[in-house]
C-alpha cells in the first residue's frame, strides 16, 4: 500500500518523534562515551542557556563567519572609541564563541579598562566600579563555565583583581577597594541593593573577620549556610580551596583584592598540575609539576605563579585591613613577609637558572634584585613600627647580609636605620622638617590609638621619640638655637591640633575614639583655639605607603549587584 | 508603468515575501531590544536599540530589494512572461520603471510601519523611567540637535607666495620697513606658509631656486621641496592639535545670533574627544573646562573651572546648562581648556569639540533618517534590476552582491590613496620611495570610486539618530540628488537601455519548466 497525502506526513513526523525521543533518551549515554574516551578536550556543558545553545548549535558554519564580522566591527568600534557598542559585539561573539577564551578576555577587558575609565574617576568612581566589575563577573561568571581549563582566563582574573582593582594606577581604586571590601563584609539582602535598609551588615561571605571563609567549611547555622551558598552561587569560589590557598600563600585578608588574586591564580595552577602532573617520584602524579612537566606546561604555569608572586608581594604592602569601609584604611601585612620573600627568591633564582641555561645575561635577576631589596628596607621598617623588634632585627641583619649597600651608612644600627628612614626627606638637622616629621608620626600614632592598633600606636610614637632624641644629639650645641622642644610638649601639640574646633584631620566619630581611648575629658580641646589654616608644619612623610585615615569612601548609592 | 508596478507588488504578496519581512522586521524591533546589553543606561540601551534596529531593518530590506531586483525582471525573462508583457502597448522603459517603482512601494509599506513602531516603542518606555534618566534621553538621544563646530583652518600652501614670503623674510626687514605690498603678502600667508618660512625658509628658496634654474628638475629635488613643504604642513596642523602639558587652549563657536533665544531654552552640550597616546590602554587625564568667562554667562556658575579625570580616545559630551541658557546674545560661546597632564593632549582637527543645540524633535529626524535608507533601498533595487536587465538572474545577483562589496571596501581604497599606491611603503621613512604606473592607476581609480561611493554611502543616518544629532533637510535633499537623481538615475538608464536592446524573442533553455 502506497501513502499518500496526509497519511504519508503523519506517519513522517511519527517517525522523526520517534528518532528525536530515542536521542534524548540516549544523549547522557553519548555523552559519558564522550568523556570518558576523550573525544573532545573541552566537557559538555550542561543546561547551556537556550541563546547559547541555539547559536553553538543551530548555526553551524555560519557561527564562524558571523562571528568574523562580529570581531571586524568590534575593532572597528574600538578604532571609533565607541565602546558601549563593543560591550555588546562582545556579548554577541561570546555567545557565538563561548570556547574561545580570547573572546572573553578581550570582553572583560575592554569592560574594565577601556569602558571604565571614560567616565570620571573622582566624581563618578560608582561608574567606573560598575564596568570593572562586570568585566571581572564575566570571566568568572561565563568564561570559566564555558572554558574551565583556560590557564588564560585564570591568569585574566587574577590580573583583574591584581593589577585593577589592588593597584593604585586607578583614579578610583580606593574606591574599588573599599566596594570590594563591602562585598566581602556585608550581605545586601533580598533585594541585592546595597545600602538599603534589608542589608545585613558582617553577614557577608567573608564577613567581619579576615578569615570568615572558615565559618563556611562546615556551616553550623542557617546564615552560614546561606553565606556559603552565595559565595559559591556568586562568587564562584570554594572555602575549602581558600583554606588551601590561605594555608599555602597566607595569612591573607580576604576582604581585600589581593586575596582574591591569588586564589584565582592558584585555581589555574592546581588546574594545570593536574592536567600535566603525568608523574612523581614514586611513579605517580604526586600533584607537583617536575621541570619536564613544566616545560610541557609552556608560559601558562610560570605566568600563573609569577602572578602569585606579585600579588603576594603587594598584599604583603598593603593586604591588612585596618579600619573597614567607609573609612577604610589599609596597610602592611607583616605576617606575609616571610613568604613574600621567599616569592622574591625563587624568581630571582629562577632567572638565574634562565640565564645560566641560556648562556645570556638579560640583567632580569639584577633588576629584580632592586626590587627585593627594597621590599626589604620597607619590611623592616614596618616590622618596627609595628612594634615587632625583634622581627625587625632578624630581617635587619637579613638584609645586610644579602645586600650590604642598603643601608646608608655600614654598622647603623636597627634603631638608626629605622629613623634615618623617616629622616630621608627630612633633611639632617632642619629643625622644621624634623618638626614637621615628628608631628606626622605622633598624628599617625593617635590614628591608630584611635583605631585600637595599639602596637602601631606604640611603634609609631617610639619612632618620633627615636628622632627627637637624635635631632638633639645631632645638632649638639646648638640646642638653645634650634633645639625641639621636649617630646611632651609635641605630643601634646599634635593631639591639640587633632582636638581643635574645625579641625580637619580626623572624623568626629574616629575623634571620640580617640578619647575614649586616651580617656580625655569629654571637652578636650573644645577651649582650643579653632583650626584657621593649614598647618605649615604638617609635612607628608615621603618612605613606605602607609595609607593613612582618609575621609570616607563615599558610599554608593543603592546598586544592584 | 502604474499597472506594472501594482502588478510586482502583488507577486510579492503572492510569494509571501511580504508576509515573511513584515514578520521579520516585527521580530526585529520587538525582539532585539530585549537581548541587547547596554551600559544599564536608557540612554545607552536606546542608543544600541536604534543603531541595530535601523541597521537590521536597512540590511534586510537591501538584501530583500536587490533580491527582488534580481529575480523579478530576470526570472519574467527566462519564463518567457516578459514576451507577453513587451508586446503590450508599454515601452521597455516604462517596464523597466514600474518594476522599480514597484519593489519602492513595497520597502516603503515595509519602512514606514518599522519606523512608527520604533518611534512610538521608544516613546512609550520612556514615560516609565526616573525622572533623571527621562531628561538625559530627550535632551541626549530622543532629540534633534544641530552641531557647531570651529572650521578647519587654512592649511593651504601656495609654493609662488611660500617662496616670496620665504625671501622677504630673509631680507631681515622690521616691521615698519615693509612696503605696502609687503605688507600685503604678510597678510595674505597662511599658518603652513608661514611655518615653512620660518623654520625651513633657507633650504626652501636654496631649493626653488635650483629647480628653476633647470629645464627639468631632478625628481630628488622635487622631492626635497615637497618634504619641507609637507614638514610645514606638518608643524601648522600639530600646533593646531597638540595642547601641551599645563597649557591652555581656547575655542569660540558662533551661533546664529537669531536663534540664541530658542537655543537657551534647553541645554547646550560640549562634544569631544582627545587622544593622549594610550589608545590601546586609555588612562584618566585629568584636564579643566569654562565657557563663557567673562562674557556674564559662565559656567560653571561658581566661576571655577570645572575639573574632570576622564579617558582618553572616546566621546564625551558635557552638558552646558545655567539658568537662563549659556549662549550670550552675540551667540559667541568661548570654551576654555587646561591640560593639567604631564603628558601633552591631542585634539584632531576632524574630530574637534562641537557645540550640540537642540534643533527639533525626534519624530522628524527619524523621518528624515529613514528617507535616506529610503534612497539607499531605491539605489540597491536599481542595480538589482540593471543587472537583470541582460543577465541572468544568478549571475545578475552575483554581479550586484560584487558592485555593493566595492562600494563597502571604502577603507582599503583610502588606504591606498593614503599610502599613494598598491605597492607598498618603505617602513623606515613612511612614505614610499617610487611611484609606479600601477599605483598612479590605482590611486586615480580610488578616488573615482571614493567620490562615487561618498556620494552614496557619505551619510550617516543611523549614528545620527543614535546620537541625537539633527539630519538636516539640506542633506536629505543632496541624498536625494546625490543617490536617486545621479547614482539611480544613471543605473536606471543604463538597465533601461540594456533592457531596451535585449532581445526577448530568443530560445532560452535555462527557462523553468515550471
Amino acid at each position: 500500500m502506497k501513502l499518500q497525502g496526509k497519511t504519508y506526513k503523519a506517519v513522517l513526523i511519527l517517525i522523526a518523534l520517534v528518532c528525536l525521543l530515542g536521542t534524548f533518551l540516549n544523549q547522557r549515554n553519548m555523552n559519558t562515551f564522550r568523556r570518558e574516551n576523550q573525544l573532545t578536550h573541552t566537557e559538555q556543558i550542561d543546561n547551556m542557556p537556550p541563546t547559547l545553545a541555539f547559536t553553538t548549535v543551530v548555526l553551524g558554519g555560519f557561527r564562524g563567519l558571523i562571528a568574523n564580522a562580529l570581531w571586524v566591527r568590534a575593532m572597528q568600534m574600538q578604532e571609533d572609541g565607541k565602546f558601549f557598542e563593543m560591550a555588546q559585539l562582545g556579548d554577541w561573539i561570546t555567545k557565538l564563541q563561548p570556547r574561545a577564551d580570547h573572546v572573553w578576555r578581550v570582553t572583560a577587558w575592554n569592560m574594565s579598562y577601556n569602558i571604565s575609565v571614560k567616565f570620571d574617576g573622582i566624581e563618578t568612581p560608582d561608574v567606573r566600579w560598575h564596568w570593572v566589575r562586570r568585566g571581572i563577573e564575566l570571566i568568572r561568571d561565563e568564561g570559566l563555565k564555558h572554558n574551565p581549563h583556560s590557564s588564560h582566563l585564570y591568569h585574566e582574573l587574577a590580573w583583574h583583581f591584581q593589577h585593577k582593582v589592588g593597584h593604585n594606577l586607578d583614579d578610583a581604586h580606593r574606591f574599588y577597594k573599599a566596594a570590594w571590601c563591602a562585598e566581602m563584609m556585608h550581605d545586601p539582602g533580598p533585594d541585592k541593593l546595597r545600602n538599603t535598609e534589608d542589608d545585613i551588615p558582617g553577614g557577608g561571605v567573608i564577613g567581619t573577620r579576615r578569615d570568615g571563609y572558615l565559618d563556611l567549611i562546615s556551616p553550623e547555622n542557617q546564615q552560614q549556610t546561606n553565606r556559603l551558598e552565595r559565595l559559591k552561587t556568586e562568587f564562584n569560589m570554594d572555602p575549602k580551596i581558600m583554606k588551601r590557598v590561605d594555608d599555602l600563600w597566607g595569612p591573607l585578608e580576604w576582604r581585600l583584592p589581593d586575596a582574591h588574586a591569588i586564589y584565582w591564580a592558584q585555581r589555574g595552577i592546581d588546574d594545570v598540575t593536574k592536567r600535566f602532573d603525568v608523574t612523581g617520584p614514586e611513579g605517580k602524579p604526586d600533584g607537583v609539576l617536575n621541570l619536564e612537566e613544566e616545560e610541557a606546561a609552556g608560559g601558562d604555569f610560570l605566568k600563573l605563579r609569577r602572578i602569585v608572586y606579585q600579588s603576594l608581594q603587594q598584599a604583603c604592602m598593603q593586604g591588612r585591613l585596618i579600619t573597614p569601609p567607609p573609612a577604610m584604611n589599609y596597610g602592611w601585612n607583616v605576617d606575609l613577609i616571610t613568604k613574600a620573600n621567599k616569592s622574591y627568591e625563587e624568581q630571582m633564582e629562577a632567572k638565574r637558572a634562565e640565564d645560566s641555561a641560556s648562556g645570556t645575561d638579560t640583567g632580569l635577576a639584577e633588576h629584580m634584585s632592586t626590587g627585593h631589596k627594597n621590599f626589604l628596607r620597607n619590611a623592616v621598617y614596618f616590622l618596627y613600627v609595628y612594634n615587632r623588634k625583634a622581627e625587625a632585627a632578624k630581617w635587619y641583619k637579613y638584609m645586610i647580609d644579602l645586600y650590604p649597600k642598603s643601608i646608608p651608612v655600614p654598622d647603623l644600627t636597627l634603631d638608626e636605620y629605622c629613623v634615618s628612614r623617616v629622616q630621608e626627606d627630612a633633611g639632617e638637622t632642619d629643625h622644621n622638617q624634623t618638626k614637621a616629621v615628628i608631628a606626622g608620626l605622633l598624628m599617625q600614632a593617635f590614628q591608630f590609638a584611635a583605631v585600637g592598633e595599639d602596637d602601631q600606636f606604640v611603634g609609631h610614637k617610639a619612632l618620633a621619640i627615636q628622632l627627637r632624641n637624635r635631632f638633639q644629639r645631632e645638632i649638639g650645641k646648638s640646642t638653645k638655637r634650634v633645639g625641639l622642644p621636649p617630646f611632651e610638649e609635641l605630643e601634646k601639640q599634635a593631639l591639640d591640633d587633632l582636638f581643635r574646633p574645625a579641625s580637619p584631620y580626623l572624623p568626629p566619630s574616629v575623634l571620640e575614639q580617640l578619647r575614649i581611648a586616651l580617656e580625655l575629658p569629654q571637652d578636650y580641646g573644645k577651649d582650643l583655639e579653632p583650626y584657621a589654616l593649614p598647618s605649615p608644619i604638617q609635612g607628608p612623610m615621603e618612605g613606605p605607603a602607609e595609607e593613612r585615615v582618609q575621609d570616607p569612601v563615599p558610599s554608593p548609592s543603592p546598586t544592584p549587584l | 508603468m502604474w499597472a506594472i508596478a501594482k502588478q510586482t507588488l502583488k507577486a510579492a504578496v503572492r510569494y509571501r515575501l511580504v508576509f515573511v519581512l513584515a514578520i521579520t522586521l516585527l521580530i526585529i524591533v520587538f525582539g532585539l531590544p530585549l537581548i541587547v546589553k547596554s551600559d544599564g543606561t536608557a540612554k545607552g540601551l536606546v542608543q544600541l536599540v536604534l543603531t541595530y534596529t535601523l541597521g537590521a531593518t536597512t540590511a534586510l530590506l537591501g538584501l530583500a530589494s536587490l533580491w527582488m531586483g534580481c529575480g523579478t525582471l530576470a526570472r519574467e525573462i527566462e519564463d518567457n512572461v516578459m514576451q507577453m508583457v513587451a508586446v503590450k502597448p508599454i515601452t521597455r522603459w516604462q517596464i523597466w520603471f514600474g518594476k522599480w517603482i514597484g519593489i519602492m512601494l513595497l520597502n516603503a509599506s515595509l519602512l514606514v510601519p518599522t519606523g512608527f513602531a520604533i518611534y512610538f516603542l521608544i516613546e512609550a518606555s520612556a514615560p516609565e523611567l526616573k525622572e533623571g534618566e527621562q531628561d538625559k534621553l530627550r535632551n541626549e538621544v530622543l532629540v534633534s540637535r544641530s552641531a557647531v563646530t570651529i572650521p578647519e583652518p587654512d592649511f593651504t600652501l601656495n609654493r609662488g607666495r611660500a617662496y616670496a614670503y620665504s625671501k622677504l623674510l630673509a631680507l631681515g626687514k622690521t616691521d615698519t620697513q615693509f612696503t605696502t605690498e609687503e605688507q600685503n603678502l604678510r597678510m595674505s600667508v597662511s599658518n603652513p606658509e608661514h611655518i615653512l618660512a620660518m623654520l625651513y625658509g633657507g633650504d626652501y628658496i636654496q631649493s626653488i631656486e635650483k629647480a628653476s634654474n633647470s629645464n627639468k628638475p631632478e625628481e630628488e629635488l622635487i622631492r626635497e621641496i615637497e618634504e619641507l613643504e609637507n614638514q610645514a604642513l606638518g608643524v601648522a596642523r600639530r600646533s593646531e592639535e597638540i595642547i601641551l602639558p599645563g597649557q591652555p587652549k581656547r575655542w569660540e563657536f558662533q551661533i546664529d545670533p537669531d536663534m540664541v533665544e530658542r537655543v537657551n531654552k534647553r541645554p547646550i552640550y560640549l562634544r569631544y574627544r582627545f587622544s593622549a597616546g594610550d589608545e590601546y590602554d586609555p588612562k584618566s587625564h585629568i584636564c579643566t573646562w569654562r565657557v563663557g568667562y567673562g562674557t556674564g554667562k559662565e559656567w560653571p556658575t561658581n566661576g571655577e573651572p570645572k575639573q574632570l579625570t576622564i579617558g582618553s580616545s572616546v566621546f564625551h559630551e558635557m552638558e552646558l546648562s545655567i539658568k537662563g541658557g549659556v549662549v550670550p546674545k552675540t551667540g559667541q560661546v568661548v570654551v576654555e581648556f587646561l591640560n593639567l597632564n604631564d603628558k601633552p593632549i591631542k585634539f584632531e582637527l576632524k574630530d574637534g569639540p562641537s557645540i550640540l543645540y537642540h534643533d527639533g524633535g525626534f519624530g522628524l529626524n527619524l523621518a528624515r533618517g529613514l528617507m535616506i535608507i529610503f534612497f539607499w533601498l531605491g539605489l540597491i533595487s536599481a542595480i538589482g534590476l540593471m543587472a537583470s536587465s541582460f543577465l541572468s538572474f544568478p549571475v545578475a545577483a552575483f554581479m550586484s552582491i560584487g558592485i555593493l562589496l566595492i562600494s563597502a571596501s571604502t577603507g582599503t581604497l583610502e588606504q591606498i590613496i593614503e599610502e599613494e599606491g598598491i605597492s607598498g611603503v618603505n617602513h623606515e621613512t613612511g612614505r614610499k620611495d617610487r611611484s609606479t604606473m600601477v599605483d598612479n592607476l590605482a590611486i586615480n581609480m580610488s578616488k573615482v570610486i571614493l567620490r562615487v561611493t561618498d556620494l552614496v554611502w557619505g551619510y550617516s543616518p543611523i549614528e545620527n539618530l543614535s546620537s541625537g544629532k539633527t539630519i538636516t533637510w539640506n542633506s536629505l535633499l543632496v541624498a536625494f540628488v546625490g543617490i536617486i537623481l545621479i547614482m539611480a538615475g544613471i543605473i536606471s538608464a543604463f538597465g533601461a537601455f540594456m533592457f531596451h536592446r535585449k532581445e526577448l524573442a530568443l530560445p532560452n533553455p535555462t527557462a523553468s519548466m515550471n
